[in-house]
């Protein structure tokens, strides 16, 4: 009896990490964001177009700032290379590049390119419920499987109950001390969907510098083969 | 002639440019403007010059399969080398390439001004086919340091100022045959076998690797090549090798029957952005302590190939960078010769100063022992200042 209402726990704290994960990546996407890293006295922006399917593949495209313009990210399954149009060259980036800041940011490669699935490298438990600015929220414990490509020793989302939107994502070391909080807010209408537009990333050992990206476009389901995914369209994507 | 041509090209497309503002998709321009102080002692005596440079690039994309590129590098020297080095203005004015898009508009006792065009092709895609012609950067390249793999068009590490690189007055012929695959042929023009090359890459990927294989004729030589890209375990391995043997005797190959050009490097990154880069290029006719070893230093713009990356037949490269804040990285590269005393260390600081400026603080040092009267010690010394805007 307690086996098997343990079980059915499992399950249920995975369904809802696999609602959550549909409902923001869709089988494939595409979509415009900003992202601007902050800090107390400065700011600097990046902007990019991106695609995906899975958490296979995935392409990045640089629209901004003038420095970087053009330059694209390639992701396939546990690959990824860098175009640089300037020198007409594509570079393969190191496995261990994945774990690396983005551009500078308090993301990670690995956070932009959706190399680590919040479903399947993770195993998942629930726990009591919360609330969050007046919202009852599911709490689940993600523990990475492990093989798993992550940093995490564990990862707590807590997940809107009626509309499956993650509002709140905290990121522990392996030691259990907090890294990283994401804040996900500005829920709108975007691609048919009711999702979180402004991800807010704070680390816990400076709270007063984050990185916010703001989704200015996304649409989901939009029929992307794998073979979009390509160093040919690398170079084409504009 | 040649000055027509050139300004004739910038005042189209900055028109283009300017009509379609409305429609960004049509035409694309961007660029950057820099200003590099270099301080250079050597031979007891400080060098110093001033270069204003700027960069236009503009790209027209008429419809979805065809798309045309201009980019245009503009200098101004203003220092000591103007002044004191005689035919200065025909070493800045000097190329590789069969057309000549480059000129001085301004050569006067105190001031050089440059204008080239380094990029000018039409792109055409259809299907997995893509089809290059006019002056295009050919990068067959995979290591970051050295490139044996580079037959078209060879760059000196230590001319870091020249990021985008030398192109080919060429035509290429791409088909794609898998995601990460595909097959090119290249042709460069040229008058004669000095400076002809014409040679096929295959690429494939297979095991997590890319591979790529080549062929043809480089210079007078039977070229055959190889290249990968990969990883040991988290840390990314590439390499790629160049075999050249005469066919014709060219200005090029006189000096060997055989000549074999390999690169290994091995980069990692740690999660707190510290990069390391080590490499190992071996050169099979070059000595092991040639007297002037580094005499090719931005010397020889104007024939600078493959073979010439390096003089010594053992180089090795070491590279560390780190990004202190966001604003803030550093780096240090280090090539040590082995099998001779001469060294070359290059520690470089980057800061963004505001949104799309940078600040670099550069400084490139060569040690070896003096040809003339054997002392050891620093043969150059080079420190440079560049500001720039890029839009």
């Amino acid at each position: 009896m307690v086996l098997i209402g343990f079980q059915a726990n499992a399950q249920t704290a995975k369904e809802i990490m696999q609602r959550v994960d549909e409902k923001v990546r869709g089988t494939s996407n595409s979509s415009e964001m900003k992202m601007t890293i902050v800090r107390p006295d400065w700011k600097r922006e990046i902007t990019m177009k991106g695609w995906s399917l899975g958490t296979e593949y995935s392409l990045i495209l640089i629209t901004g700032p003038a420095r970087d313009k053009g330059q694209a990210f390639l992701k396939r399954d546990n690959e990824m290379w860098n175009w640089q149009p300037s020198i007409d060259r594509v570079v393969k980036l190191p496995p261990s590049m994945m774990l690396q800041s983005w551009m500078g940011s308090d993301f990670t490669n690995d956070d932009l390119v959706k190399e680590s699935s919040i479903v399947n490298d993770y195993n998942h438990s629930l726990e009591q419920d919360s609330v969050i600015n007046g919202t009852t929220v599911y709490k689940v414990v993600l523990t990475p499987k492990p093989d798993a490509p992550v940093v995490w020793g564990k990862v707590v989302c807590y997940v809107d109950k009626k509309e499956y939107n993650q509002l709140l994502v905290k990121y522990y070391d392996e030691d259990d001390y907090l890294v990283n909080t994401m804040v996900l807010s500005e829920i709108k209408e975007m691609g048919g969907r009711r999702i979180p537009t402004r991800l807010e990333m704070i680390p816990a050992d400076n709270p007063r510098q984050r990185t916010v990206i703001e989704y200015q476009n996304q649409e989901f389901n939009i029929g992307l083969k794998e073979s979009f995914f390509s160093m040919q369209n690398m170079k084409r994507v504009r | 002639m040649k000055k027509r041509v050139l300004i004739l090209i910038g005042v189209i497309f900055s028109y283009a440019s300017f009509a379609q503002e409305s429609d960004e998709r049509k035409v694309t321009f961007k660029g950057y403007l820099k200003n590099m102080g270099s301080f250079n002692y050597f031979n007891d005596e400080l060098w110093v010059e001033d270069l204003t440079h700027n960069r236009l690039n503009f790209a027209w994309y008429p419809d979805e399969h065809f798309s045309v590129f201009v980019e245009f590098r503009n200098r101004l020297f203003l220092g000591d080398f103007v002044s004191d080095i005689p035919n200065y203005h025909k070493i800045i004015d000097s190329n590789n390439d069969y057309f000549d898009l480059s000129a001085n508009l301004i050569n006067s006792k105190s001031a050089l001004l440059n204008v080239m065009a380094d990029r000018v092709y039409v792109q055409w895609n259809k299907n997995d086919w893509e089809v290059k012609l006019g002056r295009q950067r050919i990068n067959w390249g995979v290591n970051l340091a050295w490139n044996p793999n580079d037959w078209f068009n060879a760059y000196s590490f230590f001319d870091f100022d020249y990021e985008e690189r030398p192109g080919s007055d060429a035509l290429r012929i791409s088909k794609y045959t898998g995601v990460a695959s595909s097959i090119e042929v290249a042709a460069k023009m040229a008058e004669d076998m000095d400076r002809f090359v014409g040679a096929a890459m295959w690429r494939i990927n297979k095991w997590n690797y890319d591979m790529q294989f080549l062929a043809g004729l480089a210079q007078g030589d039977l070229a055959l090549g190889t290249g990968w890209a990969g990883n040991l375990g988290k840390a990314g391995f590439k390499g790629e090798a160049s075999y050249f043997i005469p066919v014709t005797e060219t200005a090029v190959n006189q000096s060997y029957d055989g000549l074999f050009l390999g690169a290994i490097s091995v980069d990692y990154s740690f999660p707190n952005t510290l990069y390391l880069n080590g490499s190992v290029l071996y050169n099979s006719v070059a000595e092991l302590n040639p007297s002037f070893g580094f005499s090719f230093v931005g010397a020889r713009p104007g024939n600078f190939t493959v073979r010439n990356i390096s003089n010594y037949r053992w180089s090795s490269f070491m590279q560390s960078s780190y990004q202190f804040t966001p604003l803030f990285s550093g780096g240090l590269s280090v090539i040590v010769y082995p099998g001779s005393n001469a060294f070359f260390v290059n520690p470089a600081l980057t800061v963004s100063l505001k949104q799309n400026f940078d600040l670099d603080v550069v400084g490139q040092l060569f040690f070896d022992e003096d040809p003339l009267n054997g002392d050891y010690g620093s043969v150059s010394q080079s420190g440079f200042v560049r500001l720039k805007w890029s839009f």
